[in-house]
């Protein structure tokens, strides 16, 4: 069943890759469906009696190393799986169909990519779980580099000169640095994980690779401590942490929207997953002289504030979804490591959250671009009298964005503040900062777009899409808006009924909890 | 299972939501029935609730939980919120029928948006009186700030409207997050997550329950536009009148009040928090009323003195007064809505102009919103036997009377100042507005008289404003004691007996206030335009006094007029410097320091790569010598190695 | 050992002869090539010379497998062994010039070369290179060093009207002598020391007496001579020019077979030879492999030539697999004897490409010729991409299972540092290798033409790519292999 969920889009999109234009996207809009349908069959028929995996899979890969194929959902990974398969079918819709966007190739590398984060979030065994975060980069690479603005496919000029000189790179839309560059940084950091992987099996004695045995068995402090970090900074570049996310600005600036859904919905969240996953269980005694769980937070929280002001200073509206993104992912980083049932679930229900609003926020975003040619939201306003429908869905998102009690980010927000509250008050006070300058940021925002007279003609600026080119001010199509639909709905369910996700959670998450907190 | 409780909150929830969907293609028939007919139905849903008094708290599902927090969605309907519901829904019912015509010129998009917001607020603001835990207090809390927002950015056509409706969303904001930090402290120290008729509160003060009372009095503060976070309701004034009547005016702002009457069992425990409830309210009754007396927007006027009424509010509960600190918002709400409804058909009469200086002698051109504002006005003061004397002089003599509190005789104090400034700034703006000739800048040469479904609420208002005192008449040391005795069960009784002297206290007030209010006849009305015969006999004492106080003292009336400079203050201390630090941030950290550092190694790698490269000359001498250099190298660890 | 000779019977020359039959059946292709280029009308002669070299490699194949896991001990009083590490890298060899030569013969071809010359020079590299792995007795292993290189020197200048390829010729030859000069002494010193050429006796004699200035001034000048040959650095200045000037099918089997073979006799030498000394040789081995990392890494960003980029990823990968010989007993050996398999796919995939597009003037190894090969030959350009991400080690491709194997073996061996600077460095590896794909997928400035794939080709590319995708998701199986082959120097030395 699992292996199901991970194979299937990988082969669909090997499958699109073969055939030609006209059926790519309906044969990915199948794929993505079906893979929808069995994520949530496994959500549904999820056992909440107890902790632990569901669906296990568990057979020798490497057996002279102890190198296991193990398989295996729990009430943490099972949200993420869904929500990958949800966002990767919104992706899927969102991708233009068109023959010099080279659709069957993009609709391929994607639906390779989500196969690939599914397998993140189902592996059990370290090396198997390496495996899937490394592919996952190449898909990645190529959709940033060949389908972001100015890219190859978009711009229609050839990629930037990458021959000697690539670095200091030229200015204006440049995917090509941007990819390499995160996909560098993303490596300096996981590169360093295989090492602490490796010594994993190597100190702890434990001699295996799979996290319950790994769990078992705990390294002497000191090596503990090496060993963390070697862990901790892969999932810091990847999530990203403040100050890890040098690649963020560029790499989302770049990245093609559908492809953005996938790369800022749910990548991000494979980081703070295993976060939770790996960091939390497999380090328990942090060494007298440096306490990381003291430490983490405090980048957690800095993140939060970092990100808000960066938010505050963005003119590309674009750029303000990357740097809000980043202090919801602090929030993130905060719940995980406050040690406590309320912190770590408020955590995964963020992650679900966010993995819902910012896809809808760039959504929202490009079709702004697309109708009016600019994303500077000095440039724009007055959108609202004459797209009222956009309006109206962009109010809801931003308001779930801002944390608005009774949308679904309140709740995450909530349990994480609730949780690090009883781990530092005062770490919590600092955190709760950010809580107010989200709506500063997020309704200069959507102000800024939509408010003012409805007069005036809009400005034409240079837009990466070619239809931007005569911006013609026509609503919220139907399609768009059932694309929305799903994602507005559970922003309503989960913040009146989350315990829909906690129900399945509690048991997990009470596992990783720390006793001595 | 009891359904009522949903029920009143489910009619504004659907009618916004009808409203929201397709509003803005319907007919504007439809929208007027909706709009206002969903907050009639609850009203009544309220009454029915009232007559079969009804007193449950009635969990309908689990929100969440998460180990040892688990939250149940629990509506609780006990005399208090029935009490807050009534006034909701009642003044709101009047306010929105006000509203649709009020509303008249708007397109029929806009006119279904207002609706709905309005809709949404009344739904959010009985959420939030309906709620029986912390979470989802917080929810509508929340939630009332956000269609204050939508409704105060209205017109958001208007700059001025947008940067309003931020501001009040921000400031609200904080004070949800002091709310919500509040509600951690509960839970984490005394276990709660619902009201649970506070059983858990600990019968001795302690630090924690100190903290805790403040969060919320700081969430309460900001709602109620108290100092210091009040800077937002002055402009909140650019929303339409009918959301200032109905908001900014009756309902929302008075939240405050509610949730320290909610949260009495830990006020009354925690002593600090408790005092310095009354003591914000004090200095906010007299600070605004203050600045009240030197603004020339008739509505900026009333907002001021709103921010003063709640001010008494505030120390009516701030001293344990409860039962009289609800009274005056019952009246509050009553005189005040009368106030910004009438005042709205002045605006509508005088094509949108708000200086009041130039109205002038509308009185008797306004048949009917004329009395009605004056009613209004003498409530406002506090005049026999208006429903605001018997509310204030409630609040003062219960303060007035309370034994052995240090502070009770110093807010008295202030609470009878103030009380006097209030005769003083209404009597200004009714002297200035209907008095006298009408002014050579007055927009409409012949107003004429609002429609009736705009003189009808105002009616019924006014009327009330009249007789609704004698539900409480205890200011008199006699009569009844409805609302008292209604709130008891939940607020408990007035812990001290009136005290002797209280009556005469009680007049002296009333004396100071009506004199004040006649006073600025003598200050603001020329001589020339005093009508014949009319106070000739005091008009001698006017004669010593030419001009006006603000003449001699520009200084003073400048720091009034700039609202002791606090809008400034903040701008200096919290946005400039916010906006400042993220440029900054973002040009020298994020882009140089963070980004760069990255794009600086790659650089460093790629030239060690070219450095490397110009050794491969392709001379062989040079390959032979690197070879012998690297083996000589090689050599020395190995030596090294082998002999250590 | 005189004795020994008096009375040396036919079974037992036979028994010898059965352990180095691999090694026999080569040289007799070899011989036969020779011959029929004698008689053989010339027209023929390339085509004959390909079928003979290729029957007497894959023969050389079927011999190894008779001789799997035949324990053998040992032939010709030790000089020489049929062990499994022997038959590991009979195979190899063996694959590796079969591969070679399906590249080749269009190639030369489309160059006009002298073709029977060539795959008799390829012969007997491949012969000495079989020897080295067979070989144990400091002796035997100087002599397939030498005939291997002396085979080399010749092929790097094949080219002969191309004055790089001359200079390559002539660089290489002194390079290497003077390299083989310090292995030679190297020997002579440790025959001094131990008094025998046989690495079983010398592992007896020197035991763990690292205080044996002879042994370890030996051990100095051998570790010097072998990371010349496995071209690390500081000793690999020759690689780029070498690399760059021979003719691209030379290249490609000296990337790798060179390598290969130079490992098998650090292998042989330093881990069945002197294992008590691994203090000694463990640190020259570590400051070996730091440096080419550094080195081969940095240098190879600058790269314009895919053949220079190429030769210094080769240093970069040296130093990788040497961690592998620092690791821990078993697994380390182990791991490398598999990322030598992997970087066979890998890297001849890699060049078999650049030999494939090459025209018939010259080499074509510029960024800028790569441009477009995705749109013209997909399935060309998907390979090449497979082959650079195995390079750089990502998954799921052998070249990430390899270096796990490498890495593990590292970190278990108490080499954490130099792992870690190894994952740093093949963080930078990933920009020289990703440039490739990008300009394999950049469209072509001026549309061209498409260029035929010869079928032999075109199938041994595709074999190479189809091994580096199944090597790195199964990759048990040969890691089993591996480990049997490396039994052999691990028991030695354990």
């Amino acid at each position: 069943m699992l292996t199901t969920l991970w194979v299937l889009p990988v082969a669909g999109g090997l499958l699109i890759a073969l055939l030609p234009r006209h059926f790519a996207k309906w044969t990915a809009v199948v794929v993505t469906l079906v893979e929808l349908g069995l994520a949530g069959f496994v959500a549904y028929s999820f056992d909440t009696s107890t902790g632990g995996y569901r669906w296990v899979e568990h057979v020798q890969w490497i057996p002279q190393i102890k190198v296991d194929y193990f398989l295996g959902i729990d009430g943490i990974s099972v949200w993420l799986v869904v929500l990958n398969a949800l966002i990767g079918l919104i992706a899927v819709l969102a991708t233009p169909a068109s023959p010099e966007f080279r659709t069957s190739r993009f609709l391929a590398l994607l639906l390779v990519m989500q196969g690939a984060m599914t397998g993140v979030f189902m592996s059990v065994d370290l090396v198997l779980f390496y495996f899937f975060w490394e592919a996952m980069l190449i898909p990645a690479y190529f959709l940033l580099w060949m389908w972001g603005e100015g890219g190859t496919f978009v711009a229609g000029r050839p990629a930037a000169n990458v021959s000697r000189g690539a670095f200091p790179p030229q200015e204006g839309p440049r995917p090509l640095f941007a990819s390499l560059k995160f996909v560098l940084f993303t490596l300096a950091g996981s590169l360093l994980m295989l090492v602490g992987i490796i010594g994993e099996f190597v100190f702890t004695g434990a001699s295996s690779f799979n996290l319950p045995d790994l769990a078992k068995h705990q390294a002497d402090p000191v090596i503990q401590f090496g060993l963390f970090f070697l862990f901790a900074v892969a999932f810091f570049v990847k999530i990203p942490v403040f100050p890890f996310h040098g690649w963020l600005r560029d790499a989302y600036l770049a990245a093609p929207t559908p492809m953005l859904l996938l790369f800022a919905g749910v990548m991000g969240k494979t980081g703070a997953y295993s976060m939770l996953r790996i960091l939390v269980p497999l380090f328990h005694d942090p060494t007298w002289w440096w306490n990381w769980n003291g430490v983490v937070p405090v980048l957690g929280v800095l993140g939060i504030i970092w990100g808000a002001l960066m938010a505050l200073a963005q003119a590309d509206m674009k750029a303000l979804v990357a740097y809000s993104s980043l202090s919801h992912m602090g929030f993130i980083v905060l719940g995980i490591f406050s040690f406590n049932a309320q912190g770590q679930e408020g955590a995964v229900i963020q992650m679900v959250n966010h993995g819902l609003i910012v896809p809808a926020l760039f959504l929202l975003v490009a079709w702004i671009q697309e109708r009016t040619g600019t994303r500077d939201r000095g440039a724009l306003f007055g959108l609202a009298p004459r797209l009222p429908v956009l309006a109206g869905v962009f109010l809801v998102v931003t308001l779930a964005a801002l944390g608005l009690p009774g949308l679904n980010s309140f709740v995450g927000e909530f349990m994480i503040l609730l949780g690090s509250w009883a781990f530092s008050p005062g770490l919590t006070a600092v955190a709760s900062i950010g809580l107010v300058l989200a709506p500063i940021y997020m309704l200069r925002l959507f102000q800024g777009a939509m408010y003012a007279p409805a007069t005036g003609e809009l400005p034409h600026g240079h837009a990466g899409h070619q239809e931007a080119a005569a911006p013609a001010l026509v609503d919220l199509r139907g399609s768009q808006l059932l694309l929305l639909s799903p994602l507005l709905a559970l922003m309503f369910v989960i913040g009146l009924y989350p315990d829909l996700l906690t129900r399945v959670l509690t048991a997990a998450t009470l596992g990783l909890a720390l006793p001595w907190r | 299972m009891n359904w009522l409780p949903l029920v009143i909150l489910l009619f504004p929830a659907v009618g916004g939501a009808l409203l929201a969907g397709r509003g803005w293609r319907w007919p504007r028939p439809l929208t007027v029935i909706i709009g206002p007919g969903v907050v009639w139905l609850s009203f009544f849903a309220v009454l029915y609730g009232y007559w079969t008094d009804v007193n449950v708290d009635q969990t309908y599902w689990t929100w969440i939980r998460a180990g040892s927090f688990v939250l149940p969605v629990n509506l609780l309907l006990d005399h208090l919120s029935l009490f807050m519901c009534l006034v909701i829904t009642g003044v709101g019912g009047l306010i929105v029928t006000y509203a649709v015509g009020y509303m008249e010129h708007e397109s029929d998009a806009s006119y279904a948006r207002f609706f709905c917001y309005m809709d949404v607020f009344v739904f959010s603001m009985l959420l939030l009186v309906l709620a029986g835990n912390f979470v989802f207090l917080i929810v509508g809390w929340a939630l009332v700030g956000l269609s204050s927002y939508l409704l105060i950015g209205f017109y958001y056509w208007r700059p001025a409207a947008v940067v309003a409706a931020r501001k009040a969303f921000v400031m609200n904001v904080i004070g949800d997050v002091g709310m919500i930090l509040g509600t951690f402290v509960v839970f984490l120290q005394f276990h709660a997550t619902t009201y649970g008729n506070f059983g858990w509160v600990p019968k001795s003060d302690s630090g924690y329950l100190e903290l805790a009372a403040f969060l919320f009095l700081v969430g309460a503060v900001a709602k109620s536009a108290q100092l210091p976070l009040h800077t937002w309701l002055p402009d909140a004034m650019e929303g339409p009148t009918p959301v200032s009547a109905l908001i900014h005016a009756a309902t929302m702002v008075t939240a405050g009040v509610y949730l320290v009457g909610r949260l009495h069992p830990i006020y009354d425990v925690a002593a600090v928090a408790h005092h310095t409830v009354a003591i914000v309210g004090a200095v906010t009754a007299l600070f605004a009323a203050t600045i009240a007396i030197v603004q020339v927007d008739i509505k900026r006027v009333l907002a001021y003195s709103t921010m003063s009424q709640i001010g008494y509010m505030f120390l009516a509960v701030g001293m344990g007064a409860y039962a009289a600190g609800f009274f005056h918002l019952l009246s509050h709400a009553f005189f005040k809505a009368l106030l910004f409804m009438s005042a709205g058909n002045v605006i509508h009469a005088m094509d949108d102009e708000q200086d009041m200086r130039r109205y002038g002698g509308l009185w008797g051109q306004l048949r009917w919103t004329s009395p009605s504002f004056l009613i209004g006005s003498l409530a406002l003061v506090g005049v026999f036997p208006l429903v605001g004397f018997f509310s204030k002089e409630f609040v003062l003599g219960a303060v007035f009377s309370k034994p052995d509190d240090p502070v009770s005789i110093w807010v008295w104090v202030v609470g009878f100042v103030t009380a006097v400034l209030t005769g003083f700034y209404t009597g200004r703006m009714w002297w200035v507005a209907f008095w006298g000739r009408p002014s050579e800048t007055r927009p409409v040469e012949q107003p004429h008289e609002a429609p009736g479904v705009m003189l009808i609420p105002v009616l019924i208002l006014a009327l009330l404003s009249t007789a609704g005192g004698l539900v409480q008449t205890s200011a008199l040391g006699f009569g009844t004691t409805l609302v008292e005795d209604y709130l008891k069960p939940v607020l408990g009784a007035l812990a001290w007996p009136p005290s002797p002297i209280e009556l005469i206290v009680t007049i002296a007030t009333f004396a100071f206030g009506v004199l004040a209010f006649l006073g600025a006849y003598l200050m603001y009305v020329p001589r020339s335009e005093r009508r014949a015969a009319f106070l000739d006999g005091v008009a001698e004492v006017a004669m010593a006094q030419p001009r006006p106080w603000s003449e001699q003292f520009p200084r003073l009336q400048a720091l009034l007029e700039h609202k002791y400079y606090f809008d400034e203050l903040y701008d200096f201390v919290f946005i400039r410097p916010l906006n400042w630090i993220a440029s900054w941030g973002d040009r020298r950290i994020d882009r140089t320091v963070i980004d760069g550092s990255l794009t600086g190694v790659a650089a460093l790698i790629e030239d060690g790569g070219a450095g490397l490269g110009a050794l491969e000359n392709g001379y062989f001498r040079s390959y032979v010598l690197v070879f012998v250099g690297g083996a000589i190298v090689a050599g020395l660890i190995v030596l090294w190695r082998a002999f250590t | 050992m005189l004795a020994a000779a008096v009375n040396y019977s036919w079974s037992q020359a036979l028994g010898d002869m059965a352990q180095i039959s691999p090694v026999l059946v080569v040289s007799v292709a070899l011989l036969v090539a020779m011959i029929l280029d004698l008689v053989l009308p010339p027209q023929v002669r390339g085509a004959s010379a390909a079928a003979v070299s290729l029957v007497g490699l894959v023969g050389a194949i079927v011999a190894a497998l008779l001789l799997y896991q035949s324990r053998g001990h040992g032939a010709y009083s030790k000089f020489a062994t049929g062990d499994d590490f022997a038959v590991f890298f009979h195979v190899f060899f063996a694959v590796l010039g079969i591969l070679t030569i399906l590249v080749t013969h269009p190639y030369l071809a489309r160059r006009n070369f002298l073709q029977p010359e060539f795959y008799i020079l390829l012969l007997a590299a491949t012969a000495g290179m079989m020897v080295m792995g067979s070989a144990t007795s400091l002796v035997t292993i100087f002599l397939g060093l030498e005939l291997l290189s002396v085979a080399l020197y010749v092929m790097s200048g094949f080219a002969r009207r191309d004055t790089k390829s001359q200079e390559a010729g002539v660089k290489y030859l002194l390079m290497g002598g003077f390299a083989s000069a310090f292995v030679l002494y190297g020997m002579a010193l440790i025959y001094g020391a131990t008094g025998s050429t046989v690495l079983a006796t010398i592992a007896q004699a020197a035991g763990s007496d690292t205080g044996n200035n002879l042994l370890v001034l030996g051990i100095l000048l051998l570790g010097v001579g072998f990371a010349f040959k496995v071209s690390a650095a500081p000793f690999q200045m020759w690689t780029p020019d070498v690399y760059q000037g021979a003719p691209l099918p030379v290249t490609a089997f000296m990337s790798v077979g060179t390598k290969a073979a130079a490992f098998a006799m650090i292998l042989r030498v330093f881990g069945q030879g002197l294992p008590g000394l691994s203090h000694d040789w463990g640190a020259l081995l570590a400051f070996v492999a730091a440096a080419s990392m550094i080195v081969g890494n940095l240098a190879a960003i600058v790269q314009s030539s895919l053949k220079r980029l190429l030769a210094y990823s080769g240093v970069a990968q040296a130093g990788y697999i040497l961690v592998g010989v620092l690791g821990a007993h078993g697994a380390g050996q182990a791991a490398v004897l598999f990322y030598l398999a992997a970087y066979l796919v890998m890297n001849f995939g890699a060049f078999a490409i650049l030999v494939v597009m090459s025209g018939p003037l010259g080499d074509r190894d510029r960024f800028g010729d790569l441009d477009g090969l995705g749109y013209r030959h997909p399935l060309l350009g998907v390979l090449m991409t497979l082959f650079m991400f195995s390079l750089a080690g990502f998954p799921p491709t052998a070249g990430f299972i390899g270096k796990f194997f490498l890495f593990a073996a590292g970190v278990s061996g108490g080499y954490t540092w130099l792992v870690i600077l190894a994952v740093l460095m093949s963080v930078v590896s990933v920009f020289y290798y990703f440039r490739v794909v990008v300009h394999v997928w950049t469209p072509p400035a001026a549309p061209e033409a498409r260029f035929a794939v010869p079928a032999g080709a075109g199938l041994a590319i595709i074999l190479s790519g189809v091994l580096a995708l199944v090597l790195g998701l199964f990759p048990s199986l040969l890691f089993a292999l591996a480990q049997l082959g490396a039994a052999p120097v691990v028991a030695a030395g354990g």
